[in-house]
């Protein structure tokens, strides 16, 4: 009766929707990704991105032109002036993948919300589903938006010739490549969050990870084929493949890059259900 | 009273230097350097001598400027050059995190509330505090110049042989130049642990900064093509790390362009370290003013 009462009150009697709405794992996901828009953090992020956002758009306006009178390649626009793009956005967007990481486990367990949430009637590994499914959307999020407002403020400041089609496929590909690689980053700050109890040592552990793992990672070319064991170096293989082919690179069809990448991007989703898989397997023997 | 005021900076001071020798962060990144340098360094090791291999020619001059065929002048300078890099890069980064754990760790933990409720003076409190982290990034650079030492000498071999003298006598040198740049860093990330009382946000937003700054060239450069090459030259040289390696190296790792005489350089160019002076102080000052006037706890 009770039940009923509530299903009429809120609307949800006979509704499709009902049991997703009801499912913990999308509960603890909204939160997380409301609490994480609340953040003061993602609007200095974002504030951030949107100034490297100008001065690469005003970059590209003279620069683009000038390589295009030399071939006179309308895709110039892509090789080029998308190619400029890649390492801020992956920075900054990785960058804010850890520090999401960080604040759903570190930070909750210092502050103790994530002790109120282990007292609730939800399974462990709903919560870590939940954290992981809310702080991936907050990060798909916030990479379209980051090439949203790249792309337009370059072609804003261009205004030459656009291959449409092939800028959107290509665009659309990196900004999935890009996503992988931010969810990657997020589990790995996960991992470390539910490894270390320290708040201090889990965010010192995850920031030298950024520095040695992306900053300085030119140690791991030294290890050859291994160095793909860094995340980074996997992610950058299969946005340049070892064949020479960039998802940016319009000397070759786009199909190509595609195949040659495809390895690398199943190798990136495998790391990720792996990472995910242990910090459920670590976090489900933490005591509350 | 001005011995007690000695004795509790000694007190302090001595305290800051044990908590980060015991600092299981400090042994973390320690050994995640001590490994990475390593496998770095075999590598170049095993290529350098192939000199028809363009790959080895191309590692040891990527890693440490080394090209073959230097005189002793270039190799000395390398050497001191490619040292400078190494201390500057990693100790930038240890010395951003050592400014948040002096503060937002202390905070968290409530040792900083224990402290300021003792008979110090807050000025005593960061005067010990900067000077801790002044004598253990020392000893640390100590550290890390003889493992580079050790690993050059592997590398160089008998070229080595002829400018040990010079070059040893140059390495206290070098680590002064890396400490006063280092140090822009502590009392940069010392000030937001102190403004910022979210410990967690404090260091995303020093990280933050940081990464910033390092992509100061990037955006200098792109900025050029509107404003001009003088502008690139400006902008970069507000940069802590290039005030430095403008003088040895031109920013462009070419190690080998001044004879090994690296206090003639430090004379010459002495404006650029009078500036880097200039922001220390600055970012000291405005850290006094900072924990002096602000609610801690």
């Amino acid at each position: 009766m009770s039940d009923e009462h509530h299903q009429k009150s809120s609307g949800l009697q006979g509704s499709p929707y009902k049991a997703v709405i009801l499912d913990p794992v999308f509960h603890v996901a909204s939160n997380e990704f409301s609490m994480l828009m609340d953040q003061p953090l993602t609007f200095i992020v974002a504030l951030v991105i949107l100034v490297f956002a100008v001065v690469y758009a005003a970059y590209n306006s003279i620069a683009i032109p000038q390589v295009l009178s030399a071939d006179n390649d309308p895709s110039a626009l892509i090789n080029f002036g998308m190619e400029n793009m890649f390492w801020y956005t992956t920075l900054f967007c990785s960058f804010l993948s850890l520090c999401v990481g960080i604040i759903s486990i570190s930070d909750d367990r210092s502050n103790g919300s994530i002790r109120i949430l282990l007292t609730k009637p939800l399974y462990r590994r709903d919560i870590v589903a939940g954290k992981f499914v809310g702080g991936s959307l907050f990060l798909i999020v916030t990479v379209i938006a980051t090439l949203l407002v790249s792309v337009s403020a370059t072609l804003i400041t261009y205004r030459g010739p656009v291959p449409y089609a092939d800028l959107t496929i290509r665009t659309v590909s990196y900004s999935l490549l890009l996503s992988v690689y931010c969810i990657l980053t997020l589990c790995i700050a996960m991992l470390i969050g539910a490894f270390f109890k320290d708040l201090s040592l889990a965010l010192v552990a995850s920031f030298s990870y950024l520095y040695f793992g992306l900053v300085e990672n030119v140690y791991f070319s030294d290890l050859g084929s291994l160095s793909i064991i860094n995340p980074y170096s996997l992610y950058w293989s299969a946005f340049s493949t070892p064949l020479g082919k960039s998802v940016f690179d319009t000397s070759g069809p786009y199909t190509s890059w595609l195949s040659s990448a495809m390895p690398y991007i199943a190798l990136l989703l495998l790391e990720i259900f792996i990472v995910f898989l242990l910090v459920c397997a670590i976090f489900n023997k933490e005591e509350a | 009273m001005f011995g007690a005021l000695m004795g509790n900076l000694w007190n302090i001071a001595r305290k800051e230097f044990v908590d980060f020798m015991e600092s299981r962060f400090i042994i973390i990144v320690t050994l995640i350097f001590l490994i990475t340098f390593s496998i770095n360094a075999y590598s170049v090791n095993a290529n350098y001598y192939t000199h028809g291999s363009a790959i080895g020619s191309l590692l040891a001059y990527s890693r440490f400027g080394l090209i073959s065929g230097l005189s002793q002048q270039g190799l000395l300078s390398t050497l001191q050059g490619a040292l400078c890099n190494i201390l500057l890069s990693f100790g930038g980064i240890i010395a951003l995190l050592m400014g948040y754990l002096a503060i937002s760790n202390e905070r968290r933990n409530n040792a900083l509330t224990t402290m300021i409720t003792k008979p110090l003076f807050r000025d005593t409190i960061i005067n010990g505090k900067l000077l801790g982290a002044v004598a253990f990034l020392a000893s640390f650079f100590i550290f890390i110049s003889a493992v580079y030492t050790l690993c050059m000498i592997l590398i160089v071999g008998d070229a080595f042989n002829s400018i040990i003298y010079a070059y040893l006598t140059s390495i206290p040198l070098v680590i002064i130049m890396a400490l006063l740049c280092v140090m822009v860093y502590y009392s940069y990330s010392l000030i937001i642990s102190i403004f910022v009382k979210n410990g967690t946000l404090a260091l995303f937003m020093c990280a933050l900064s940081w990464l910033i700054l390092r992509e100061v060239p990037n955006i200098s450069w792109n900025l050029r093509v509107f404003f001009g090459q003088s502008v690139y030259q400006s902008l970069i040289s507000i940069f802590p790390e290039t005030l430095i390696m403008i003088p040895i190296t031109n920013y462009v790792g070419d190690y080998a362009r001044y004879n090994g005489d690296l206090i003639n350089v430090v004379l010459t160019n002495s404006t650029n370290f009078v500036e880097l002076g200039v922001y220390l102080i600055i970012l000291i000052i405005i850290s006094y003013i900072a924990f002096l006037r602000r609610d801690i706890s």
